[in-house]
């Protein structure tokens, strides 16, 4: 396994904007899978999914939470001005060109000098964007925003009990900013497209899940990734931040990987599956709480599914970071 | 009330189907009912029943329900 370390980087802000609207499982399966309904929550764990209006997309989403950073900083115009890149990772934005990336850019008024990407990626895309922000933050010494949402609900194949219980709606903006002193962040990934058929938008822009050969996928090479992660890329750690495919896979993938349920950071009870934004929102949802005077957080997030693939990091989040999850009419 | 009787049962009532329909052979995807979603509730149900703990790198292989009733130490397929 090959561990990328990135020095001289630091997490700014994550902000994660969740539609208001939040849908009661078990009252939307009931026309599905009638009584079994109760059951099937009890064995996801996801209670409430987020599911945006008609018309609003990911990207709407998204620049929605990078508003309430931007907002926040003293002189928003200037701090606008002081990104070099913005990323956009989704796999359901509906319009393609011009890339979201590029309107993020006209939206947000950042300069028409930034680097503007669109990562077209699953589950284990925002940790890739991370990666992707803090090079190119350590490189050119100026912030990236890494956008991170997809609206899965329009995506959902009619009467498709398997992935109703859980996908969700969200958009997340996080800033990566460069700070020598910052201690260094370590990363690895691993990718089996041979397997990529297992979770898939199909030819109707439908999403198709082969739920038994994700969870084989990820209860068997996801964590051994992980076990391996760890040992190469050892040292405490304040919480683990997985991605929220459904609230049992994640608890026993934490026990598997001997990590007390206390360190386990998750918020897909109530906000679902958001895809890859699900970690950066549950960073937005859990660290306000964990977050002291003083003390830098350590993080170990894990993302996977879509590809097959999947991304660990070792991160950290500063105290003076700006964190916050709020719920967005739409 | 013999043991594979009563685990079959217990499968039945999860499943929501006659137990004349399973057997130990019976094997994931087999049924309609018996799908990813199902085999997390039948894996969480059948460790509170039988008092079992089946860690998550387990769980791919069990793929019949003789799988779970040998775990449950009780016999085997």
């Amino acid at each position: 396994m090959e561990i990328l370390e990135i020095a001289g980087v630091e997490l700014e802000g994550v902000s994660a904007c969740v539609p208001a609207r939040a849908v009661d499982v078990v009252e939307s399966l009931v026309p599905l899978v009638g009584d079994n309904a109760a059951g099937v929550v009890e064995a996801t764990g996801i209670r409430t999914r987020r599911v945006a209006g008609a018309g609003t997309s990911a990207f709407d989403l998204c620049v929605a939470a990078a508003e309430r950073l931007f907002a926040a900083a003293p002189d928003r115009a200037a701090y606008a001005r002081s990104f070099g890149a913005v990323i956009f990772v989704s796999f359901t934005e509906r319009t393609r060109m011009p890339s979201a990336a590029a309107r993020a850019q006209a939206r947000l008024g950042l300069p028409r000098d930034v680097l503007a990407l669109d990562l077209l990626l699953a589950c284990s895309g925002w940790v890739s964007g991370l990666h992707l922000a803090a090079l190119i933050a350590r490189e050119t010494g100026r912030r990236v925003l890494l956008l991170d949402g997809d609206v899965q609900s329009a995506r959902i194949g009619e009467g498709d009990a398997s992935t109703l219980p859980l996908l969700s709606d969200g958009g997340t903006a996080a800033v990566v900013a460069p700070s020598p002193s910052a201690a260094p962040w370590r990363f690895a990934f691993m990718s089996d497209g041979a397997k990529g058929n297992a979770l898939r938008l199909d030819d109707g822009g439908r999403i198709s899940m082969d739920g038994f050969a994700v969870f084989k996928f990820v209860a068997g090479e996801v964590t051994a990734f992980l076990r391996d992660f760890l040992a190469a890329a050892p040292g405490g750690f304040d919480a683990f931040v997985p991605h929220q495919a459904n609230m049992y896979m994640v608890r026993q993938l934490a026990k598997s990987l001997g990590i007390a349920p206390e360190r386990l950071w998750t918020s897909g009870e109530r906000l679902g599956n958001l895809a890859s934004a699900s970690v950066p929102a549950t960073i937005a949802a859990c660290a306000p709480a964990a977050l002291r005077a003083g003390r830098t957080l350590d993080l170990f997030a894990a993302a996977f599914g879509g590809g097959l693939s999947a991304a660990a990091a070792r991160l950290s989040l500063g105290p003076g970071a700006r964190v916050e999850l709020f719920d967005h009419e739409c | 009330m013999n043991a594979e009787r009563e685990f079959l049962d217990f499968a039945a009532g999860l499943f929501g189907v006659d137990p004349s329909a399973l057997s130990l052979a019976t094997a994931y995807g087999s049924l309609p009912e018996w799908d990813s979603v199902m085999h997390l509730r039948l894996v969480m149900e059948f460790e509170a029943k039988y008092g079992v703990s089946i860690a998550l790198e387990e769980v791919p292989a069990m793929t019949t329900l003789g799988d779970f009733f040998a775990k449950a130490g009780k016999g085997g397929a």
